[in-house]
């Protein structure tokens, strides 16, 4: 049993990476807390779906129109919220909260057009299942975990090694001295707003065919879990985001088969809160953090 | 001049009205304003209100239970002023949104109970938010009808409250037995939500179950509508090797527990559903996946096809179509067991308000306890014990579709 609920615990906790590393890049360039990520992932999901279902009848092509509608919702996310406050030179505490209104506007936005009931999501992931003894393993956990780890990888390259991702990490580090080297702040924040809810929408949509099912609320309690898992990788590091959100997966899964399915959620965010007073700054963080 | 003649006028009027009254109330022991209605011994058979209130969420996690509600009540006021309503008068309808949320509930309780003119409310949605609001209703002496609130302490939160769901350790005793039964002693695990009504049905059913010879082999318990992964709690079910599979759980919950234990490779594990998810969402969440589980509880499904191939009486039949052909038309919620609760709740406490007046609240609880008209969920009655008994009702499911499976 132990094997079966590491396996189960290790594909959720890898959807749970894919949204921490969009906690963790927003975090890194601008020092906020995107709390929309949340509902851009429920969003994603969503839109794949709405678009299969209702137009275009194609998974594949209603899967690319929802990540580009998705990406666009994160633009809109910093041009029009949290840019103009930067632009007045507003104190941080003001962009949290502008996130926090466009995750409610974006959840009840879903419930107002689609409705709050349960909608069934149709499971293109599923090719069978395999047993070995007591453990079952199906296709979709296979092909979650290869998609994440996939994402991971590329994302990790394409922050450390392309020019681009070089430019994101310059402006981490100060956004003035970025502006004076020849970089486009504005277009590089844009930028990292649309990767984060890119991944979070891939993250909702591989969600939605595990579990076969997608509601309005699903985004608010992944939300808060991919937030610990970066803040236990430590953030503004990807590579900890990934390791977070994986160990995220495995704490509440052993923690709910050993302990108590009962305190399940209590049992991963108290692990978080003994590592953050043991290591503030997260597994793999280094730097010291201002929190907004 | 005109103008003072009109106050004289009027004040002459007013000294005889209040001599009337005084008189009245003097000089006879007869109840005064008596309408002919047949007054009760306490009751002075006196309408004077005439607003029916209801609590109940129309947004939120539960907005389209909430709804089914609100479309039941209306209907019911609808009939019951178009036969008539009381003594010729309209029956108003004013309906409040307690988002499901206990708070929201009490906020909404206080509104109503301010309100002169209310003579009954019905609601909430689940014992929760009912319990939260039933010390608002007592207090403010308004007769409460629940639909759905079965939490054993309900009944006894005040005179004022009248559930018409049965109190969980009635019907999940019941449910259990038939259970053994049908089964034998066996192993039985239960999956349940982590809420009021959740861990009463545990108690009830292990109670019953353990005391008749059978095991309960594992009890796993999860936050309705926030838990999406219940593969750690069905992997450690599995391990214990089940016969049964018990869900206690909402419609959505319910469609994920069944897909993901057939994920799990649970096939040979009867799994058993009870009174929440009888709904067509169930279906379109679960698909083929629930075939051959078994749906017990007091509640009916009200589908197309079932309806065709079953009789569940004139009067029900005919309430299902009209709801459907208003409610239904256009994409909405059909007729289920909500409504059909609310329906009766609505007509319970509008006949009752008929028969005996509104003016004392006590008369007019009591008079809706009595049941005593037709009732489109199902037979129900208070037994001696004064707790709520109901036929419990058995379905299946083939092919993706609900089977009634009468008794013998």
């Amino acid at each position: 049993m132990f094997l079966q609920q590491l396996i189960n615990g290790i594909t959720i906790g890898s959807t749970y990476a894919l949204v921490a590393i969009g906690y963790s890049m927003v975090f890194g360039v601008l020092e906020l807390i995107n709390f929309a990520n949340g509902s851009v992932y429920m969003l994603g999901g969503y839109l794949t779906l709405m678009l299969y279902t209702g137009l275009v009848g194609s998974f594949g092509l209603s899967f690319g129109l929802g990540l580009l509608l998705t990406a666009l919702v994160g633009y809109t996310i910093d041009r029009f919220g949290l840019r103009r406050l930067r632009e007045k030179k507003v104190p941080k505490i003001a962009g949290l909260i502008t996130t926090l209104g466009f995750s409610q506007i974006i959840e009840n936005a879903v419930r107002i057009f689609f409705g709050s009931e349960t909608k069934p999501y149709p499971n293109m992931l599923d090719f069978g299942q395999v047993t070995f003894g007591n453990v079952t393993i199906t296709s979709s956990q296979v092909i979650i975990l290869m998609i994440s780890i996939l994402l991971m990888l590329l994302t990790s390259v394409t922050v450390y090694r392309t020019k681009m991702g070089k430019a994101m990490l310059a402006v981490s580090q100060s956004q003035e001295a970025s502006q004076l080297m020849g970089i486009n702040v504005n277009g590089i924040i844009s930028l990292t707003f649309m990767i984060s809810s890119i991944l979070a929408a891939i993250a909702g949509t591989l969600v939605g065919m595990y579990y076969q099912n997608i509601d309005a609320s699903m985004g608010a309690s992944v939300g808060m879990k991919a937030l610990a898992s970066a803040v236990l990788g430590g953030v503004g590091v990807l590579p900890g985001a990934m390791v977070g959100g994986v160990l995220m997966g495995i704490f509440e899964t052993l923690g709910a088969s050993y302990i108590s399915s009962g305190y399940r959620d209590a049992i991963s965010f108290a692990i978080l809160i003994i590592v953050i007073l043991f290591k503030p700054s997260g597994l793999f963080g280094r730097k010291q953090i201002n929190k907004v | 001049m005109r103008k003072q003649k009109h106050r004289v006028v009027a004040m002459i009027l007013a000294m005889i009205l209040l001599a009337g009254c005084g008189v009245s109330g003097d000089e006879t022991t007869a109840p005064a304003g008596s309408t002919g209605e047949a007054a009760s011994a306490e009751g002075t058979g006196e309408i004077t209100k005439y607003t029916l209130a209801a609590s109940v969420p129309l947004t939120g996690n539960m907005m389209q239970y909430g709804t089914s509600y609100k479309n039941a009540i209306e209907m019911a006021v609808a009939d019951f002023n178009a036969a008539g309503g009381l003594n010729g008068q309209d029956v108003k309808f004013e309906v409040y949104d307690d988002k499901g949320d206990q708070k929201e509930g009490i906020n909404v309780a206080n509104m109503i109970i301010s309100n002169e003119d209310v003579f009954a409310v019905i609601g909430s949605y689940g014992s929760s938010v009912s319990m939260a609001a039933a010390p608002v209703y007592q207090e403010g002496a308004v007769p409460m009808l629940s639909p759905n609130t079965s939490h054993p302490d309900y009944p006894g939160m005040g005179s004022m409250m009248v559930p018409l769901a049965c109190k969980s350790e009635v019907i999940f005793g019941s449910i259990a037995e038939m259970l053994y039964e049908q089964f034998g002693a066996c192993n039985m695990a239960v999956i349940y939500q982590n809420t009021d009504v959740g861990i009463t049905t545990l108690e009830a059913v292990q109670e019953r179950f353990e005391s008749l010879g059978g095991t309960i082999c594992a009890a796993e318990t999860f936050v309705p509508n926030q838990t999406k992964d219940f593969t750690p709690l069905l992997s450690k079910i599995k391990g214990t090797n089940p016969d049964i599979l018990f869900i206690v759980a909402e419609y959505s919950d319910g469609a994920s527990i069944v897909l993901q234990s057939k994920q799990l490779g649970m096939e040979d594990v009867q799994l058993v559903g009870v009174g929440n998810v009888f709904k067509q969402e169930f279906l379109d969440l679960a698909g083929t996946n629930a075939d051959g589980m078994l749906l017990m509880g007091i509640a009916r499904i009200y589908t197309d096809e079932v309806m065709a191939n079953n009789d569940f009486g004139e009067y029900t039949a005919d309430i299902v179509e009209r709801y459907n052909a208003t409610y239904a038309a256009d994409g909405g919620v059909e007729f289920d067991n909500f409504a059909a609760l609310a329906y009766d709740g609505a007509m319970l406490a509008m006949h009752a308000a008929a028969e005996v007046g509104t003016d004392n609240p006590e008369v007019l609880a009591e008079e809706i306890r009595k049941m005593d008209i037709p009732l489109c969920a199902g037979d129900a009655w208070f037994d001696a014990n004064g707790d709520l008994q109901r036929e419990v009702f058995t379905f299946t499911v083939e092919n993706g579709e609900f089977v009634y499976l009468p008794e013998e």
